[in-house]
C-alpha cells in the first residue's frame, strides 16, 4: 500500500465531490437546514395541536337529560387539584366550564362518528343522594387511537377520580377515620432519562439513515459515475493498484457521510438546544428531557465504524453498477436492507446482549441509542459492536476491492455480471484473493456466533451436548466450506489451506510453542486482570463447564476441546487467510490480521488478548512452515493442557506450580522456561521456507 | 516495444454461449513506428487495445509492452503506456493542471514534480489559455489537447491512440497529427486506431486491418497497395473482406 497516492487519490476525489452541488445539497444543505426545520415545524405543529385539544371544548355523549343533569351535578363540586407544594393549582379549569352534551341514540355509533368526543352511560345508581354511600358504575365510551377521543375520556375520567377523591375524604372525616388508615402506599416517581423519550427513540435512527443517505451520492458518483463519464478507464490505466483506488475512494465516502452525520448531528443538538425543540416536546411527552452534550461526541464515534461499513457496502454494490441510474436500482434494497435490522433494534425492550451485540447496523442503533439515553453499557458490549461493525466493514471493503475494476463489471453486459460467479469463467489460481477470504471470515463472524447462541439456547446449558455439536459444525464452518469456496473459485487447496508437509525443525518449534504457550496466555490473563478483571459473574458461568471437563472421559474432551478446533481454525485462520495476505508479501501486517481475526472469533473481550498473542505464535509458525501442521501440534498442545488441568489440578504440582495458589501469575521459574521455549521456537523457525511451488 | 503474441479473447454472450472477439492476434510494434490498427466497428480492435493494456485479461495468448508481460506485471506496463482512447474522459470539475497533476501523481511524482510536469505539457500543447479553466468548461478540441497531455504525463515510451482525432476541428486535428509524427521521431512504439483511413496512410509505418477478430493483412502502405492493386486503404480493405482469406504477410 502507497499511502501518499491514496492520500493523492483521497484529496482528489473529495475537493471533485465538494465542488458538485449535489453533494453539497445532500451533505451540507439538507442536514443543516431542511432536518431542522422539518424537525421544528413537525414537533410545533404536533404540539399546537396537541395543545389545541387539551383545552377546547369537549362533547359528552349521552343517553337521556337525566344522565346529563346528574352528570353535570356531579361535575359542578370538582375541588380544584393541588400541586407539588400544597397549593391550589394555578392553571387549572374545572371541566364544567369546557364540556358540552349532546343526547343521542347510539354511544357507540356517536363516538366513532365523531360526534362526540366520548360516551358515558350510568349503568346503576346505588344509594342515590346518601353521602356516605351513593355510588355511580359509568361505561364510558372511547376510541382511543382517536386523540379527541383519547382526551375527552381522559378528562372526564380525570374530573370524576378528583371528585371521587374529594367525597372520600368527606366520607373518612363523617366517620372521623384519617385518610392514611386506607392508603397504605405512596409513591413519588423520579424519571432517570437522560434524553427524550421521543429524541432517544428518533435519533439513534435518524443518524442511521442520515449518515447512508450521506455516503449513497459519493459512492454512486466515485463507482458508476466515474464510469458513465469514462474516467474510470482513464484512471484503471494508470499504475495503482485496485485496492489504493478503493481505499482512496472509501475514505472519501466515509469521510462525507461522517460529515453528514456530524452536521446533522450538530443541527440536531442546536435546534434542541437554541430552537426551543425541548420545551415543544416537553409539552407533548412529559418524559421528552433533554439531549445529554456529553453524550455526542461518543455517539460520533460509536458512528464511525457504522459509516466505515455504509460505505464500503455502497462502495461495493455500486460498484457493480455502469450508470447513476442503474446504481440507484441497486441501492434501494440495500437502504431497505440496512434500515430493517435498525428498526428491529429499535422497538421497545430491545436490549443490547446476546444476538444483537453482533446484529448488522441493528447493534449500532442500540449502542447509540443506550449511549443517549444515559444507559451503563459494559465494556465488552461497546468492544463488541465496535469490533463486529468493523469486521463487516472489513468484508465489505475486500468486495469492493474484489469488484472494483473487475472488466466483467467494467465493458460488458449482463452476461458477463452474471460470470463473475460462473465457475466456467473463473481463471484458476494458487491463493484466494485477500478480498475472497476476508468476505468469508467477516460473513463467517455472526454465522458463528448465531450457532454458538443458538447451541447454548437450545441445550440450555447442557455442556456436553454444547460442546459434541460444536464438534461436529465446526469443521463445516472452518474447513468445508472454505473448502468448497476455493474449490469453486479455482483456488489450490493444498498450498490454500497449507495443508503441506512441514521440515522437522518447524515441528520442533510446533512442539515447544505447545509446552510454553499456555504459560504465556496464563500470563496475559493474570496481567490483564489488573486493567479488565473477569466479572464474578462470568467465572460463575463458566463453573458447569468446568464440572463437566471433570466428567467427561478425557479422549473426547481431548477430541472436542484440543483436536478438532486445532485442526479445523489452523485451516480457516493460518491456512486461507494468512495464505490470501501471503500474496501481499507484508508477513507482519498478515500475522497481525490474521492474529485479531483469530481473536475477535472468540468472542469474549477478556479472550481477545490471550487469543492474539497466541494467534501471532501460530500464524508466525505457518508463515515460516508455509504448513499449518506443526500450528496443530501446539495449538493442540495448548488446549490439551487446559483439558488436562482441569482433569488433574493436581499434574500442574509436577512443574512446582501450586494449584491451590491466590496468585494469577505463573511461578518465575516456569516463566523464564516458557520463554526461553518460545524464543527458542522462533529461533529454529527464523529461516522461513521457501514456497516449493514457485521453485519447481 | 509492443508486441502482442497470439492474443485471443472470449466474452459470455447472454444465452451462455461464447463469443470470440479477438482471435489469434499477433503483431508487433518498433521503437519509432506508428501502427495502424484499422478494422469496421466492431472488429475487436478496443478489445485488442485494452488487452495490451491490461484493463481486459486475455483467454490466451500474451502482450509485452517495453519488455514487461501485461498480465504478469501489469502495474509495470501501465507505468510505461499512455492509453487514450474515446472512452478516456476527463474529470469535468478539475481544472486542466489539476488533471494533469494529479496523474501525475499517480504515476509516482512528487506534487513538485508533477507541477512542472503539467507546466511543461500545458506549454507543449498550447493550453496556457485554459489551463486553469475545468475540464467540463472546455471545447471538444480543448478537452482531447488536454486528455493527451494526460497520456504523457509519464512520457512513456509506447503509446496507445484510440481515435485521437475523433470530433477535433482542422487546426486541433492538424495539432494531434503533428503530436503523433512528433512522438514517432522521439523513437516511441504507437499504435494508432482510426476510422480516418487517409490518417492511416499518412501517418502509419506498418498497417493492420482487422475483421471479426482477425488480422487479415498487414504490411506498409505501399506493400498492402501492392498487393492488393487497389490504391486507396478503404478500397484496399473493402477488397480483402471479400477475398478473405488473404495473406499478405
Amino acid at each position: 500500500m502507497n499511502f501518499t497516492r491514496i492520500k493523492t487519490i483521497y484529496f482528489k476525489e473529495l475537493v471533485d465531490l465538494l465542488r458538485d452541488r449535489r453533494t453539497v445539497i445532500a451533505t451540507i444543505i439538507v442536514p443543516v437546514v431542511l432536518y431542522p426545520m422539518l424537525m421544528l415545524f413537525s414537533v410545533q405543529a404536533a404540539s399546537v395541536q396537541t395543545g389545541k385539544v387539551a383545552v377546547e371544548q369537549i362533547t359528552l355523549g349521552v343517553t337521556s337529560r337525566d344522565d346529563q343533569n346528574t352528570i353535570l351535578k356531579l361535575l359542578a363540586n370538582e375541588p380544584t387539584p393541588k400541586d407539588d407544594d400544597g397549593k391550589p393549582a394555578k392553571d387549572f379549569t374545572p371541566l364544567i366550564s369546557s364540556v358540552q352534551f349532546r343526547i343521542v341514540d347510539d354511544l357507540k355509533d356517536a363516538v366513532q362518528t365523531h360526534q362526540v368526543g366520548c360516551g358515558v352511560e350510568i349503568l346503576k345508581v346505588e344509594n342515590p343522594n346518601d353521602p356516605l354511600h351513593e355510588q355511580f358504575t359509568f361505561e364510558i365510551f372511547v376510541q382511543p387511537d382517536q386523540i379527541r377521543s383519547r382526551l375527552a375520556a381522559n378528562r372526564f375520567e380525570n374530573a370524576l377520580t378528583r371528585i371521587g377523591q374529594s367525597r372520600i375524604n368527606q366520607r373518612l372525616e363523617t366517620l372521623d377515620v384519617k385518610r392514611d388508615v386506607i392508603d397504605p402506599f405512596f409513591f413519588k416517581q423520579t424519571n432517570l432519562t437522560t434524553s427524550g423519550s421521543l429524541l432517544g427513540l428518533i435519533l439513534p435512527l435518524l443518524l442511521v439513515l442520515i449518515t447512508l443517505t450521506s455516503a449513497i451520492y459519493p459512492a454512486i458518483d466515485l463507482t458508476a459515475g466515474e464510469r458513465e463519464r469514462g474516467t474510470l478507464e482513464t484512471l484503471l490505466v494508470c499504475p495503482v493498484p485496485a485496492g489504493e483506488l478503493v481505499a482512496g475512494k472509501f475514505l472519501t465516502v466515509v469521510t462525507i457521510a461522517l460529515m453528514g452525520a456530524m452536521l446533522n448531528l450538530g443541527s440536531v443538538a442546536a435546534t434542541v438546544y437554541f430552537g426551543g425543540l425541548t420545551d415543544m416536546l416537553g409539552a407533548m411527552d412529559q418524559n421528552a428531557g433533554d439531549l445529554p452534550l456529553s453524550a455526542i461526541p461518543i455517539v460520533l464515534i460509536a458512528l464511525v465504524p457504522f459509516a466505515v461499513l455504509t460505505s464500503a457496502i455502497l462502495l461495493a454494490v455500486c460498484g457493480f453498477a455502469r450508470s447513476f441510474k442503474e446504481a440507484q436500482n441497486y441501492i434501494t434494497p440495500v437502504i431497505l436492507a440496512t434500515l430493517m435490522p435498525g428498526m428491529i433494534a429499535n422497538l421497545p425492550g430491545t436490549q443490547l446482549q446476546g444476538p444483537m451485540l453482533v446484529l448488522p447496523v441493528g447493534n449500532m442503533v442500540l449502542l447509540v441509542r443506550d449511549l443517549l439515553s444515559g444507559t451503563q453499557l459494559a465494556g465488552f458490549q461497546i468492544m463488541m459492536v465496535l469490533l463486529s461493525t468493523s469486521l463487516y466493514a472489513g468484508g465489505a471493503v475486500a468486495l469492493a476491492t474484489q469488484m472494483f475494476g473487475r472488466e466483467a463489471v467494467m465493458f460488458s453486459d449482463n452476461a458477463s455480471i452474471k460470470s463473475l460467479l460462473s465457475r466456467r469463467m473463473i481463471r484458476a489460481g494458487k491463493y484466494p484473493s485477500v478480498g475472497l477470504a476476508c468476505l468469508y471470515v467477516a460473513i463467517l463472524f455472526p454465522v458463528w456466533f448465531y450457532v454458538q447462541n443458538l447451541l447454548q439456547r437450545h441445550f440450555s446449558h447442557d455442556f456436553a451436548n454444547v460442546l459434541r455439536y460444536t464438534a461436529v459444525l465446526m469443521p463445516v464452518f472452518f474447513a468445508i466450506l472454505p473448502a468448497l469456496m476455493l474449490w469453486y473459485f479455482k483456488r489450490e487447496l493444498k498450498p490454500t489451506l497449507a495443508l503441506e508437509k512441514a521440515p522437522p525443525q518447524y515441528w520442533l518449534s510446533g512442539l515447544l510453542l505447545g509446552l510454553s504457550m499456555w504459560v504465556i496466555g496464563a500470563e496475559v490473563i493474570a496481567f490483564q486482570e489488573y486493567v479488565l478483571p473477569i466479572p464474578k459473574a462470568l467465572i460463575e458461568q463458566q463453573a458447569p463447564m468446568e464440572a463437566l471437563m471433570k466428567e467427561q472421559p478425557l479422549w473426547w474432551l481431548l477430541l472436542v476441546i484440543a483436536v478438532v478446533p486445532a485442526v479445523v481454525e489452523e485451516m480457516c485462520f493460518r491456512g486461507m487467510l494468512l495464505s490470501s495476505l501471503r500474496t501481499n508479501g507484508k508477513r507482519w501486517l498478515a500475522l497481525l490480521v490474521t492474529a485479531a481475526a483469530f481473536s475477535m472469533f472468540h468472542f469474549l473481550v477478556y479472550r481477545l488478548a490471550i487469543t492474539f498473542v497466541l494467534g501471532l505464535f501460530l500464524a508466525y509458525l505457518c508463515w515460516q512452515s508455509r504448513s499449518i501442521w506443526p500450528g496443530v501440534l501446539a495449538h493442540f498442545m495448548n488446549n490439551g493442557f487446559a483439558v488436562i488441568r482441569a482433569q488433574y489440578p493436581d499434574f500442574i504440582k509436577l512443574l512446582g506450580i501450586d494449584p491451590t495458589s491466590e496468585s494469577n501469575h505463573m511461578p518465575i521459574h516456569v516463566v523464564v522456561i516458557a520463554v526461553v521455549m518460545i524464543a527458542a521456537a522462533l529461533w529454529i523457525s527464523r529461516k522461513p521456507r521457501p514456497d516449493l511451488n514457485r521453485i519447481i | 516495444m509492443i508486441l502482442a503474441d497470439n492474443l485471443t479473447k472470449s466474452f459470455p454472450t447472454p444465452d451462455g454461449a461464447e463469443k470470440q472477439a479477438v482471435a489469434g492476434l499477433s503483431f508487433a510494434v518498433e521503437p519509432g513506428q506508428i501502427y495502424g490498427l484499422l478494422g469496421p466497428n466492431g472488429a475487436g480492435k478496443t478489445t485488442t487495445l485494452r488487452m495490451l493494456c491490461g484493463l481486459v485479461t486475455p483467454t490466451s495468448g500474451r502482450a509485452v509492452i517495453a519488455d514487461h508481460d501485461v498480465q504478469t506485471d501489469a502495474l509495470a506496463v501501465k507505468r510505461v503506456l499512455g492509453f487514450l482512447t474515446a472512452n478516456t474522459g476527463l474529470y469535468q470539475r478539475l481544472s486542466v493542471r489539476d488533471v494533469l497533476v494529479y496523474f501525475g501523481k499517480l504515476h509516482g511524482m512528487t506534487a513538485a514534480q508533477a507541477r512542472d510536469r503539467a507546466d511543461i505539457l500545458i506549454d507543449t500543447f498550447d493550453m496556457a489559455d485554459f489551463a486553469i479553466l475545468r475540464c467540463g468548461s472546455l471545447s471538444t478540441g480543448q478537452k482531447q489537447r488536454c486528455n493527451i497531455a494526460r497520456a504523457l504525463v509519464a512520457n512513456p515510451p509506447a503509446l496507445i491512440l484510440d481515435e485521437p482525432t475523433l470530433g477535433l476541428d482542422v487546426l486541433s486535428n492538424r495539432v494531434m497529427l503533428n503530436f503523433v509524427r512528433y512522438q514517432r521521431d522521439a523513437g516511441k512504439s504507437i499504435i494508432l486506431s482510426t476510422h480516418y483511413l487517409d490518417e492511416a496512410e499518412t501517418l502509419c509505418d506498418r498497417i493492420g486491418l482487422i475483421h471479426q477478430g482477425r488480422l487479415i493483412a498487414e504490411g506498409s502502405f505501399p506493400e498492402l497497395q501492392k498487393q492488393s492493386g487497389e490504391q486507396r486503404l478503404s478500397d484496399i480493405f473493402l477488397k480483402l473482406i471479400h477475398e478473405e482469406p488473404v495473406h499478405i504477410v
